[in-house]
């Protein structure tokens, strides 16, 4: 490298890092850098050279919910990347109980879920949803599901297109509870005995969307759930905490 | 190494040891590190955007990279809030640059850019490197240590600069050019 080289290459290394290239030259640098380990060098002392500056950028405070955000997109990652079921515990298994003779009963409804904890230790209910089996005429219509806090308060109302595996969860009564977040489960026999987190429901203002990463089919048959959970989602990878009872409903009879 | 406004009871060694967990996956370190640096990263990604709901989203995707990428944390090469700072200040310039917009919706109060003369020392630590590259920069023709700290603080780009201190772009080319050659020489003296 002659005398010329090594100052272009000091000139852009230091541009770059102080921020003045344009779109272009910040592009080129970004691409030649992985390529030229000299260039790489120069900006990582210039990074040092003028790191000192950093003393002077004072602290601000984001929004006190962002960490749960960075964590639900996490969470959402993880889900997405999963390709086979965890090996799960059959306590959590258990607290899922799929009451579908309740759901025969009904006439109107054709999607059912109630559940009850089994975890008599620390009394924890997990609430599940689960759809009907599709007739004919009807596998395009989306699902509805109520969760219900109580017996006349809606927390959260979730729809659900299988076709494009969009969930939408819009809080409806919920409220955030200090030092916990909602958690949103799946729970199939086709993807494993335990429930499969969906993701942290951090913001309980606005409507959550999240795109579920199973087969229609597997989507079809699962039941949902949400649970209370301690901040930054269950710490055992299935649900812990207390759960809210919901009620899953068709759009189309 | 510099070691900008944390939290006491954290240090580089600290720091460097939970960025080390974080590239295990371990989300309590990641909260933990979280908890101990957002404000300072916010505050440099806020400083250029000047926009709550924009930095916000920039800082998210920050400290997705930075669990991402912590098993590239090397600590022979920054300090790991220069690590973490740089994520954050290139990600926010990308963000100003690719989308063709102001640097901020305000214009830059130049009256607010650090000088050294009206900063009593009691409230303000300065690390080493900032002694350092302050020392060098007092060797610059005024005002191209305001010029240099506008940029790299305020996220401005040589259009912008050009504009805030009534020069041609050429000659906001010139002066980096000219202050980056003697900068060169002085701090590696």
């Amino acid at each position: 490298m002659n005398k010329d080289d090594e100052v272009n290459i000091n000139l852009q290394a230091a541009e770059y890092v102080l921020g003045t290239l344009d779109k272009a030259e910040r592009a080129f640098v970004e691409n030649a850098r992985l390529n030229r380990p000299e260039l790489q060098q120069a900006i990582n002392q210039w990074q040092g050279y003028f790191s000192g500056l950093n003393d002077y950028s004072t602290e601000a405070t984001p929004r006190s919910e962002l960490f749960n955000d960075i964590l639900a997109k996490l969470d959402q990652q993880d889900s997405n990347l999963e390709s086979t079921p965890n090996i799960t515990t059959a306590m959590a298994a258990d607290n899922i109980i799929d009451l579908q003779s309740i759901r025969r009963k009904l006439k109107r409804w054709r999607l059912i879920a109630i559940s009850t904890s089994a975890i008599a230790a620390c009394l924890a209910v997990f609430m599940v949803v689960k759809p009907p089996v599709t007739l004919n005429g009807q596998s395009n219509a989306p699902f509805v599901a109520v969760f219900q806090a109580d017996d006349s308060q809606p927390a959260f109302i979730m729809s659900l297109d299988i076709n494009t595996q969009q969930l939408t969860v819009r809080p409806v009564m919920a409220q955030e509870q200090a030092g916990k977040t909602y958690q949103l489960w799946i729970k199939s026999d086709d993807i494993g005995p335990a429930p499969k987190s969906l993701g942290l429901l951090t913001n309980v203002s606005a409507p959550i969307q999240k795109r579920i990463g199973y087969e229609a089919g597997v989507i079809r048959n699962a039941t949902f759930g949400i649970s209370v959970e301690p901040m930054g989602g269950s710490p055992t990878g299935s649900p812990t905490g207390p759960a809210i009872h919901g009620k899953l409903y068709p759009t189309a009879l | 190494m510099n070691q900008p406004n944390l939290p006491e009871q954290h240090t580089s060694e600290s720091l460097s040891r939970l960025l080390n967990q974080v590239a295990q996956k371990d989300k309590h370190a990641f909260s933990v590190l979280y908890e101990a640096t957002h404000r300072k990263l916010f505050g440099v990604v806020y400083r250029i955007l000047k926009h709550q709901a924009l930095s916000e989203e920039i800082l998210q995707e920050v400290y997705l990279k930075i669990w991402d990428k912590a098993s590239s944390y090397s600590a022979s090469v920054a300090s790991p809030m220069t690590w973490m700072i740089t994520i954050a200040r290139n990600r926010t310039i990308d963000e100003v640059r690719r989308n063709q917009i102001p640097s901020s919706e305000e214009d830059v109060d130049f009256d607010a850019i650090p000088d050294d003369s009206m900063m009593p020392d009691e409230t303000f630590y300065k690390s080493r490197e900032l002694v350092k590259l302050e020392a060098c920069l007092d060797g610059l023709d005024s005002p191209r240590a305001e010029m240099i700290k506008a940029a790299y603080l305020e996220g401005l780009s040589r259009q912008e600069l050009a504009e805030h201190f009534h020069q041609p772009i050429g000659t906001i080319k010139t002066w980096l050019h000219r202050s980056i050659k003697q900068l060169q020489g002085c701090m590696t003296l």
